[in-house]
């Protein structure tokens, strides 16, 4: 199973890239499924469907899912809810769940919930050729996929302070010192080992992220904004290990007339169109025209998918 | 008392007294420890930096007896001219 994420700027064309390499790698024979974890999902409105709820089939071995993002938050919490009503059962008079609510809005929680989505449907679908994750705009997209990565910087110190903890009450046993009912080695620590746990499941994120059968392709327009942040996040992106391969140059205004108008729009293309070769000399890069009309539906987006077919073959070589 | 008898009571003494002032300070280390490390786990529900909000979440449940301590801890900090004597052992 390869795993291929689009990143970019809000409103550079993601969605409709995802879409439509997608109904590419399908028609060529491959099971796909698209996942949008955008909380502002257009991936439906793209495929002009009207159930979009849960996992739709929009073709044979074509299949799309956009996450609610509210419901994973819930879902998560209503987890490690469960987990802190089964220990401190005694506090259930105090309906824990009032502060549970409260922390569906603090810091970090949605990232989690949508990585804690990612893998739950990396795990679930290991049967398709292709996931290909549709990402929130930029920002959001890297704290999610740097999360595995900080989380587990984390996890490692946290580990190695217990460990200290752990050693110190040993020796304290071991010179016969009373210390009541506490675990003294890492095997019978709860602690130890839903941290272990935590570990894990970092690892196995990092892994998927860093294998070689993941890519992230950047989508940009051929404008200063858009480029800037592609630079960012492909350095940012690189430097956690995750290879970008692939990017989409998208709405590239081909004129046939000279439009007076626009003619500081089409320098500036012209010059982001150099500064993106320069910059991603290492990447397969594709140029989108602008099109007339937004493409919706199975047939635009194989229409699409033609500007984009040596993308369609870098995902197949790789 | 033979001179061996006297000699091995002193010894037996001075590592007696070593072997309790390591304790001791084996378990003020442990006890700062876990006060350390419940504090980096609480962090970031209380707004200071440290691991998200759901390793806090996920620790919380199996931390109870450490909380507790901190929570003595924090209360004596009032007193910290006690508190560092007691630690130098001066009553």
């Amino acid at each position: 199973m390869k795993i291929i994420i689009t990143v970019g700027k809000g409103g550079v064309g993601k969605t409709t890239t995802a879409a439509s390499l997608g109904i590419a790698l399908r028609d060529r024979g491959y099971s796909v499924l698209v996942v949008s974890l955008d909380p502002a999902h257009n991936l439906g409105d793209v495929l002009n469907l009207k159930s979009r709820s849960g996992k739709v089939k929009v073709l044979d071995n074509y299949e799309i899912i956009e996450v609610d993002v509210d419901e994973a938050v819930r879902k998560y919490l209503d987890e490690v809810s469960l987990m802190i009503k089964s220990t401190f059962k005694h506090l259930s008079v105090l309906n824990i769940d009032k502060y549970i609510d409260i922390l569906s809005n603090a810091p970090g929680v949605e990232e989690h919930a949508l990585m804690s989505e990612f893998k739950r449907i990396i795990e679930e679908n290991d049967d398709k050729d292709f996931i290909i994750f549709d990402m929130p705009p930029t920002g959001l997209s890297l704290r999610i996929l740097s999360l595995p990565f900080i989380h587990k910087s984390w996890l490692m110190e946290l580990k190695n302070l217990r460990k200290a903890i752990l050693d110190r009450r040993r020796m304290l046993k071991n010179i016969g010192e009373e210390l009541g009912d506490v675990p003294i080695d890492e095997s019978s620590d709860p602690v130890m080992r839903e941290l272990d746990n935590m570990l894990k499941e970092c690892e196995f994120l990092i892994g998927k992220l860093t294998s070689r059968d993941t890519m992230c392709i950047l989508v940009l327009a051929p404008e200063t904004l858009p480029l800037l942040e592609a630079e960012r996040a492909f350095r940012k992106l690189s430097s956690l290990g995750i290879s970008v391969r692939g990017c989409v140059v998208n709405k590239v205004l081909k004129l046939r007339e000279h439009v007076p108008e626009l003619k500081s729009k089409i320098e500036e293309q012209e010059r982001c169109l150099n500064e993106i070769k320069k910059v991603f000399k290492d990447m397969t890069i594709v140029e989108v025209p602008f099109l007339e009309q937004e493409p919706r539906g199975v047939d635009a987006l194989r229409r699409y998918a033609n500007y984009i077919d040596s993308l369609v073959d870098l995902v197949l070589r790789s | 008392m033979r001179l061996r008898d006297i000699f091995k009571k002193v010894i037996t003494g001075i590592s007696e007294t070593f072997k309790e002032r390591s304790a001791e300070l084996i378990k003020l280390e442990l006890r700062e420890l876990e006060n350390a490390f419940t504090l980096l786990i609480i962090s970031p529900l209380i707004g200071l930096p440290g691991p998200s909000t759901i390793t806090s979440l996920r620790l919380l449940p199996y931390i109870e007896r450490e909380l507790a301590q901190s929570l003595n801890i924090s209360r004596r900090l009032d007193d910290m001219l006690a508190e560092m004597l007691g630690y130098l052992d001066i009553t």
